[in-house]
């Protein structure tokens, strides 16, 4: 009986021990209801493992964050090299577009224009912040002589007057010495522009009752034999009319801002080009700032007498006919005056005054 | 002999070296930051003349730069020279009575240097050109004022690191901030 050896109680709980899966194999089986019991169970259970998990995470990514930090810092260095380097491209690939898109616009210009251009870059601004020179890369020996008008596609922007072989200086309109003769655009009206700062103008000597807006465009009148006719000069920013003067004080912005000047021409020959034709009818946008009870009052006399002197348009208010669109003849008439006499005389040119 | 050798290569480097200023205020900065007032670098060197030169010598030199600079603008020439005399002898007025040696006192002198010579030229410009100044420019003058002592004290040990190399001895010994 003692050679099989068998002890009954460690027969009796391996029993259960080997049922044990068994029976849990047959319980998966079957549908179970979710007891109450259970959803707290799962629910720690779920964030213990979303925590750990989490952590596993954190740690991996800080353990691997700290690995792979020599490589991060290089890289990074690497990075901001590149970036630095595509960022100076970038600039000068703008800068050169820009250059690009003014040499194209001076190129077309020089085509399509019949005067003798010569292009030329600034190279030097005014030893003084009270005069408004510019230095060009451009001298006597390429043709550049004195008194020469140079401009830019917008408008006038001064004349040379000192020549050395390879560079010359230019005076900007608005330098203080600066004196270019112009006409107002819409009323022809007639005066010299004199540089005031560094930034502004203005017209001196115009009659004062001659039609001044501000708006109006004033352009070059050719006359003083060093613009071409019809170049815009500046547009009209303050019209003043002092009771005890015979002459308007109108205040001017360059059209060309010379500070901003980078490449532009110098005319060697303006071939009788007159570039007004080119330009549209210029209209002023907000009437002469003061009008004075003298000068209005004479300006009613006048238009009363159907006389077509300027005085009249000199008092024009804001609703009347300066604000209307209209195309401009070369010597405009008031149109009150237009339409009570219409044989009128033309408006006499403003009084040129030599200094 | 020697001597004189050496005070013509220093006036012609001390030349050299206010036409490269007046070209790096002229042309550089007008590069860089367009239509902003630039330093007026070149009265630096005629502050120098004034503080640290005998008198006859630094007006001879001040005249020298003045022709130079004259080209740089439109300036007329005898306004030029006017104006640089008339601060030459205000400086040197001043230097006689207060003065210490080194870089300091020539930054201080640059600032009130500079305003000095705004002033004189509105005065000179209004009393001799047939043209005088129209607008008066405040806050831009009042701007170049203020950045043009941020070159004096590199002005300041150029002019004296030259002025060691080419033996010329200075009229009065420099102090702190010695090179």
């Amino acid at each position: 009986m003692n050679f099989i050896n068998l002890d009954i109680r460690k027969i009796l709980l391996l029993i259960p021990i080997l049922s044990l899966p068994l029976i849990t194999i047959n319980t998966q089986q079957m549908p179970r209801p979710s007891e109450w019991y259970g959803e707290p169970l799962a629910l720690v259970a779920s964030k213990s493992q979303g925590f750990y998990n989490w952590f596993s995470d954190e740690v991996r990514g800080t353990a691997s964050l700290y690995l792979n930090l020599i490589d991060i810092k290089r890289d990074n260095l690497s990075l901001k090299t590149q970036n630095a380097e595509l960022k100076a491209q970038l600039a000068a690939m703008t800068e050169l577009k820009l250059e690009n898109q003014r040499l194209n616009q001076l190129f077309a210009f020089k085509q399509k224009t019949k005067m003798d251009l010569l292009g030329a870059k600034v190279i030097g601004r005014d030893l003084s912040s009270d005069h408004a020179t510019i230095m060009i890369d451009r001298g006597g020996r390429d043709g550049v002589k004195p008194m020469q008008a140079v401009m830019t596609i917008e408008g006038a922007v001064g004349y040379v007057f000192r020549v050395d072989p390879n560079t010359s200086r230019v005076m900007l309109i608005t330098d203080r010495y600066a004196v270019v003769d112009g006409i107002v655009q819409r009323s022809r009206a007639r005066g010299l522009v004199e540089g005031k700062s560094t930034d502004a103008c203005l017209l001196k000597y115009v009659n004062k009752s001659a039609d001044v807006l501000t708006g109006d465009l004033i352009v070059t009148s050719g006359l003083d034999r060093i613009f071409p006719k019809g170049l815009p000069i500046a547009t009209v920013e303050l019209v003043n009319k002092k009771p005890y003067t015979v002459t308007l004080d109108v205040e001017l912005k360059p059209v060309v801002n010379p500070n901003k000047v980078e490449e532009l021409f110098i005319v060697r020959n303006a071939n009788q080009v007159d570039l007004e034709e080119t330009l549209p009818p210029q209209e002023a946008q907000i009437p002469t700032a003061e009008v004075v009870p003298a000068a209005a009052s004479a300006a009613s006399a006048i238009n009363t007498n159907s006389n077509t002197n300027t005085e009249a348009e000199t008092s024009r208010t804001p609703d009347s006919e300066a604000t209307t669109p209209k195309v401009i003849p070369a010597n405009p008439i008031p149109a009150k005056a237009k339409t009570t006499e219409a044989n009128s005389k033309p408006v006499a040119p403003a009084t040129r005054v030599t200094r | 002999m020697r001597k004189f050798a050496f005070f013509v290569l220093y006036s012609f480097g001390f030349l050299m070296l206010v036409a490269l200023a007046t070209g790096f205020q002229t042309s550089f900065w007008a590069q860089l930051f367009g239509s902003l007032p630039s330093p007026l670098i070149w009265i630096l060197f005629i502050l120098y003349l004034a503080l640290y030169r005998r008198p006859i010598e630094g007006i001879l030199l001040s005249y020298v730069c003045a022709a130079q600079v004259y080209f740089f603008g439109w300036i007329p020439m005898g306004l030029l020279m006017l104006n640089i005399v008339i601060l030459f002898g205000i400086v040197y007025f001043v230097k006689e009575r207060i003065f210490w040696p080194g870089a300091r006192y020539f930054l201080i002198a640059s600032l009130l240097g500079v305003f000095l010579y705004q002033v004189i030229y509105l005065v000179n410009s209004w009393a001799f050109e047939i043209i005088p100044i129209r607008d008066l420019m405040i806050a831009e003058r009042i701007f170049q004022a203020i950045i043009t002592p941020i070159f004096a004290v590199p002005v300041y040990f150029i002019l004296k690191f030259w002025e060691r190399l080419t033996s010329q001895t200075p009229l009065i010994e420099s102090g702190e901030f010695e090179l």
